[in-house]
């Protein structure tokens, strides 16, 4: 399967955060879940990738070009949507599809009316005028219209109704059906991938947690529960994180056979969400 | 690059055709009541950069410089861009402005001021001077940073004004600047002069693009 995304070693410092050289793989024609809680590293990873910031270290090719050196033909060819668009507020929609689509050799004018008419999109309002699900429908729109291989989408269902995050899913999932096509996805909300993604990378606090398929995450990722004897000693080293709660102790760990060899009985083990994930991985310095 | 052009003016339409034609309209009828070309073209030249780099500004108040870079674009070629949009709208600008200065009953300023090849050499070297100064400090430092600069350099204009009294350095200095200046143009000739001067607009606009970029590129969005 070809790449359509490949990031190695990527390193971003700011002060009081660092993006720790981060690594992962999006195929052609797969959807990738990009997770972590809020301040993760997510939308700095995303902005990256557009180059909207300097990376410190590491590389980032897109469908095998470097994303700075041929800066040009890698933008041609992605799609962004953004949760908080940087556009020019005041301008109304049309004037900003008059002003964006030249710079697309690929733009199809007749797929932007159809989408718009699809979103229900009221071209002639300013883009401050609109809905949060209609400003995210605009920027699918105009991702769309320009036949973009690589959909990277930051937070895009955040604040919209379950009908259009819904909507939205589909539509995305349909457009791997193309298989030239990838999206790379970054969402806090959880449930949102367990449909639709195909793999997930997992980022807290500026680290890889794990890239991974997402049946694989199911396979590797559980939650153990057991006696207080889980946040002793030697085991500690097994697990991400813990939890208290009023029958015993929680902890989540990616190495279920090491648990087993090291607790005989008394042990449940269930198979982790990503939400479990995402809750044990961001109080991970909660042991009990 | 014409689609640079063509994004700016759709993406702040309302506004680049609102001070379109006020600007115009108050560079020309304030012009025509002054006796002074040298004057006219100061005003003028600093009333259209701010014009000029409207676009930019907004776009740093709005927090969408984002947009221009997820664009298939390189860095450079967005600069390039606004350098291409700001001398698009100083140039429109200037024509309508001239226009309406020309056409103002009793205006001091006639044809041969306005339309002279000294005029519009001085109106060409305060575009370029302010656009190639204030360009990248729009860029490093945002609206806020050109509002503070130009603030600043009122106070520095105040302090000048004061020292000048005391001491006649600044004069003397200007005063050489003008004599080198003159024995340039005898010893070039008329054409040549002029040709020296348009190179040295070209180079002065091409070291402020090179350092607008420089500092672009250096810039997280």
């Amino acid at each position: 399967m070809d790449t359509a995304l490949e990031i190695q070693g990527l390193r971003k410092e700011y002060k009081g955060f660092i993006l720790k050289d981060i690594s992962f793989r999006l195929d052609q024609g797969t959807i990738m879940g990009l997770v972590g809680p809020n301040g993760a590293g997510k939308t700095t990873i995303i902005k990256l990738i557009l180059n909207m910031i300097r990376r410190s270290a590491g590389t980032i090719e897109v469908f095998g070009l470097d994303n700075i050196a041929h800066e040009k033909a890698v933008k041609a060819r992605i799609g962004f949507v953004h949760e908080t668009p940087a556009m020019v507020e005041d301008a109304p929609l049309k004037n900003i599809k008059t002003a964006l689509a030249p710079f697309y050799r690929s733009w199809d004018e007749r797929l932007f009316r159809r989408l718009s008419a699809e979103f229900g999109l009221p071209l002639d309002k300013k883009f401050k005028a609109l809905s949060h699900g209609m400003k995210m429908k605009f920027q699918l729109a105009l991702a769309l219209s320009h036949d973009a291989d690589l959909l990277v989408l930051d937070e895009p269902t955040s604040g919209l109704d379950p009908v259009f995050r819904r909507e939205l899913l589909e539509r995305l999932s349909g457009v791997i059906q193309d298989e030239r096509k990838s999206v790379l996805f970054s969402t806090h909300i959880t449930s949102d991938l367990e449909s639709t993604a195909d793999s997930i990378t997992f980022i807290n606090r500026g680290e890889l947690v794990f890239s991974l398929p997402k049946d694989e995450v199911r396979e590797t990722w559980a939650v153990v529960k057991g006696g207080r004897e889980l946040g002793h000693g030697s085991l500690r080293g097994l697990f991400k994180g813990f939890r208290e709660t009023p029958y015993g102790v929680e902890a989540l760990t990616s190495d279920v056979p090491a648990v087993r060899r090291a607790i005989r009985g008394g042990l449940v083990v269930d198979k982790a969400s990503i939400e479990d994930i995402m809750i044990f991985m961001d109080s991970g310095a909660s042991h009990v | 690059m014409f689609k640079f052009i063509l994004k700016d003016f759709f993406l702040h339409k309302k506004y680049i055709l609102s001070l379109g034609i006020l600007y115009p309209l108050y560079v020309g009828w304030f012009g025509s009541r002054l006796d002074s070309p040298r004057v006219y073209a100061l005003l003028a030249a600093f009333m259209y950069m701010i014009v000029a780099l409207f676009p930019y500004t907004r776009e740093d108040k709005l927090k969408a410089v984002g947009l221009s870079l997820s664009l298939p674009a390189t860095r450079r070629e967005i600069i390039l861009g606004r350098f291409l949009t700001s001398w698009t709208l100083m140039t429109g600008l200037w024509i309508l402005g001239t226009a309406v200065a020309l056409l103002m009953s009793g205006g001091k300023l006639g044809a041969a001021h306005l339309l002279g090849l000294g005029s519009i050499l001085t109106i060409l070297a305060y575009m370029t001077a302010f656009l190639a100064v204030f360009t990248p400090l729009a860029i490093r430092f945002g609206m806020v940073g050109l509002m503070i600069f130009l603030v600043a350099m009122q106070v520095l204009g105040i302090v000048a004004m004061l020292l000048r009294a005391r001491t006649q350095t600044l004069k003397a200095l200007i005063g050489s600047v003008g004599r080198g200046v003159a024995t340039a143009q005898e010893a070039l000739g008329p054409a040549g002069a002029v040709a020296a001067v348009l190179i040295v607009f070209l180079i002065v606009n091409y070291a402020s693009f090179e350092l607008s970029v420089f500092l672009f590129k250096r810039k997280d969005y």
